[in-house]
Formats: structure tokens, sequence, C-alpha cells
């Protein structure tokens, strides 16, 4: 089987770095441009992830999380954090105001295209069994980046109904993503306990 | 309306708990957003794939040389192994406590041709390899193998050889004509007093800015690599405090200078002159001022700029 990219990174291999870049970059400049819209910052804070991206490497543990969600969440990380040193909104409206289906179509023609995961995919399942009020506060929340009482404010839900939502909706689907991943380890550990990996979160 | 403030989980400090690992909140807001990214459910089940506008190439190519620079400043830096004491005038970057530094990055940092653009390589190969050859001759004669050198080769352990960083700045200034090279000035800081004390013709808060009294620093706009040049800088405890520098660029906020990483001035090095690569977070696009600040243990991310013991404004 080959080897992650970011496992390549952590053992020591460079020549990962260029190929990460490859894959991953796409990503990231789209999670960025989300959040803090085109422009030089954009560009900074894309290397800025990317240079965190290889800090962490050696904490990527795959039988955790899949490398492209790992990907996501350092990004994800990062692009909040400059967000608040930046003190300034999110820019997600200097898209054209287009919500992410339209900035995929968008780009497919000229773009690229990345495999999702599994992690992904059960996320869309678990979204997909959300009420649109549970949908829409945590579409809100996680990718438009709207704090608790921004989404109050603009869904004209209780506060407390906001973070309920949020909460729920999350936790629902990080137990199921632990149950899958206690579930690849006891396979993996049935099939070949040798090779079995265990890595403190 | 205000964003992201108490965003859960997002209301966590990053820096103190990357040291602590992801969490199962993160990954699932992360998986979430690659959802939402992807446009939802239908999406996500229709091919499992996610439609991405490539990265830009100038973007890439910026971070490819970040990582091909990181090589370059810390060249004897791998596998987690502790770093070579590069020279017995020599400061090193301190570990980014800030950032979680640790040995997983420098593990990577291993020179891999694949990084370095191949005209850099072209470059760098013959000088790399006359000053690698010399050094370790350097090495042999002032270091006679001891007890502890034998056994390290015994078990295929070769003794770090590495440039010094006064070597890889005199190797910039020889190879870029086009270095910038700016003495410091000093501030009003107990951190330069010293040095301001022995300046012939002015008072400690007063220092001339006199190359051969403070030092200077080199920076190569094209190579996006610099060296810090310090005579006198007062000796700081790491555990209290670190010197952090900072890069003004006129393509900047300059509320918002480049981080450039922070330093320790060991009590050995505070009489005789010191040599510190410069470790920019970012690209600098037009440097006009290097600040030197006092801060806390792993640095800052935004200097209230109280203790600024040294200044090189580019002319």
């Amino acid at each position: 089987m080959q080897k992650l990219l970011l496992t390549r990174i952590a053992d020591g291999d460079g020549s990962a770095v260029p190929d990460c870049v490859s894959r991953y970059g796409g990503l990231v400049w789209a999670l960025a441009r989300r959040r803090l819209g085109n422009g030089a910052d954009t560009e900074d804070a894309v290397q800025e992830v990317f240079i965190d991206l290889w800090r962490s490497a050696a904490r990527f543990d795959p039988q955790v999380a899949e490398e492209i969600t790992f990907v996501a969440m350092i990004a994800r990380r990062r692009l909040i954090d400059r967000v608040r040193r930046r003190g300034r909104l999110p820019t997600a409206a200097s898209l054209d105001g287009v919500d992410g289906a339209e900035v995929s179509d968008r780009a497919a023609p000229v773009g690229m295209r990345l495999e999702l995961g599994e992690e992904a995919q059960i996320a869309a399942e678990q979204l997909g069994q959300l009420d649109l009020d549970e949908q829409r506060v945590l579409r809100l929340s996680i990718y438009d980046g709207l704090s608790h009482s921004a989404i109050a404010e603009q869904t004209s839900l209780p506060l407390g109904t906001v973070k309920s939502h949020i909460r729920r909706g999350l936790d629902t689907l990080r137990r199921r993503l632990s149950r899958r991943t206690r579930d690849d380890r006891e396979t993996k550990s049935s099939e070949s306990p040798a090779t079995a990996r265990r890595v403190p979160r | 309306m205000s964003r992201n403030d108490d965003l859960f989980p997002d209301d966590v400090d990053w820096d103190g708990d990357l040291a602590s690992g992801l969490t199962d909140w993160e990954q699932a807001a992360a998986a979430c957003e690659l959802a939402f990214v992807a446009g939802g459910e239908a999406e996500v089940a229709e091919g499992c794939e996610l439609a991405v506008e490539p990265l830009p190439a100038v973007v890439a190519e910026r971070i490819r040389n970040a990582a091909a620079g990181q090589m370059e400043r810390n060249p004897a830096t791998a596998g987690g192994r502790s770093a070579a004491r590069s020279t017995p005038v020599g400061a090193t970057i301190a570990p980014q406590s800030r950032h979680g530094h640790d040995g997983s990055f420098a593990s990577m940092l291993v020179p891999a041709a694949g990084l370095v653009p191949a005209s850099r390589l072209m470059q760098f190969s013959g000088w790399c390899l006359a000053l690698g050859l010399g050094l370790a001759l350097l090495w042999q004669l002032q270091n006679p193998p001891t007890d502890d050198g034998l056994r390290q080769r015994a078990i295929g352990v070769e003794p770090p050889v590495a440039a010094t960083p006064t070597d890889r700045r005199q190797l910039l200034l020889a190879e870029d004509p086009a270095a910038l090279s700016v003495a410091w000035t000093g501030g009003k800081d107990a951190a330069i007093a010293a040095a301001a004390a022995r300046t012939d013709d002015a008072g400690p808060n007063s220092v001339r800015s006199d190359n051969a009294r403070l030092g200077d620093v080199v920076w190569s706009q094209s190579r996006q690599q610099g060296f810090m040049r310090f005579r006198g800088l007062a000796a700081n405890d790491p555990t209290v405090e670190q010197y952090q520098l900072w890069i003004f660029d006129a393509d900047r906020d300059e509320d918002y200078p480049v981080d450039g990483g922070v330093f320790d001035v060991a009590a050995s090095d505070s009489d005789g002159e010191i040599v510190v690569a410069i470790d920019a977070r970012l690209p600098v696009g037009k440097p006009t001022l290097f600040a030197i600040t006092v801060e806390r243990p792993g640095g800052v991310v935004v200097s209230s700029r109280e203790r600024l013991p040294l200044l090189a404004q580019v002319p």
C-alpha cells in the first residue's frame, strides 16, 4: 500500500512536500478564499497552513483521521486564527456571494478533482439526516464561520437552540467517526496484529 | 456582527491545543466543512470527489520555495535529532513553541533534490560541496576523535558537519551582490545598554548606527533569506524572555510586520559577535525596517513593541 503523503513527510521524505502541495493546494486555496476572500492575505494564509501542516505531520495518524480531513482541520485552525488575528470578518461574501456548490461547479471545468474520503461522506450523510433548521445552523457555523449569536440573529432562532443544534449535530458526527475509527482498528488488528499502531491523541 | 468569537468548537486556544492533538470535535467540523465545500450530500454521494480550482502556480511555487528555504536554514536538523550548535559564537533560532515545533518538522528538512528548484540546486551544489569539504577538514583538524566520537562512528553516526550562520552569511553576500546590508541602531533598552555604553561619542540612550559596534542585518530579497549579526546584545534567559525579529514590509500593513523568528543570546556570546539566521514566516515583498523586540518565551503574534532594543531602517 502506498504511503500517505503526511506520513512520508513525517518520516523525513522531502519529496513528498511538492506532492502534498499539488494534491491539497486546491483544497486549502478554496477554504482560504472562502474565509478570507481573494488577495495577498489569502496567499499568505495558504502558505501558513502548509507550514503548519509540515510541522504537524508527525501527529497525523491515519487510523484516527483521513489525510484529507487532517489537512482540512489544520487549514480550519489556521484560517480561523488568521481571521481573529486580523480582527476582520470572514469574507465569504467577497466570492461574489456564491455558495459552496456554486464555487465547486464554477471551478470544475478548469480545476482538479480531489477524492473526498469516507469521513466527508459520513458527514454528508449525517447532514442529510438533520432537519432543515439544523442543517442551516450547522452550515452557517461550520461553513460560513458565523458565531452563535450571529446565527441566532440571522435565523431568528433562540441562541440556546443554535448552540444545541451545532453541538448535537457535531456530537453525533463525532461519535460516528469515532465508532468508524474504532471498528477500523479492530478490523485491522484482527487482520494483522503486528501492524496495528496506537498513537495517543 | 461578530463572528468566530463564540463559535464552538472554535473558541479554543489553537496554539495551546495543538500540542495536545487534534480533537474529535475538530475532526467532525472538518469533515462537515468538506461535505459543505463539496456541495452537500448529493454531491458527495455522487462522485466522492471535490472539484477545486488549483492553487495558483505562483503560490504553489512560493510554498515549495519556503520549504526549500527552511532546509537551507536548517541543514543539520533531521529526524528530530538536535541541530548542530553551529559555531562557538553562533546563536540558534529557538524552537517555535507557539507553533508546537517538534522533530516532525525538523525531520522533513532533510535536503531533497526534488524540493529545490533546479536552478538553485545547480547554483548551490558546487558551493555547498566545497564548503562541506572545507568544514569537514577544519572539523577534523580542530576536533581529533574523542572516545565519544569513536563510539558514534562505531554505531554509524557521523558527527554533524554544518555550515555556521557566519559562513552562510558570507556565502549569501558573495552570491547575491544585491543583498541588503543595514546597520543596527540601538534603542532605549537594557538589552543593548552595554553595547551602547561602549560607543565612543554617544550616551547609552543614543547609540550611533555604527556597523562595527552593534552589528547589521543582511537580507537577500531574491532568496528571501537573511542573517542578523549582533555585537553586545545582552544575554537572555529563554525561560523568561526571548528576542524576536520583525520585518516591516512596504507591501503589507505596518501593523502586521512579518515575524522573523525568535532567538536567544547565550551569556557566553553576549560579549562577542553572534550571527543568527532570519526565519521569516512569510514572503517579504519590500523590507523597510528590521526590528528586534523582547517578548515572552516563544514570541508573540502581535508585538506591543514595548521593548525595542534594535532597529535597522532600510535606506
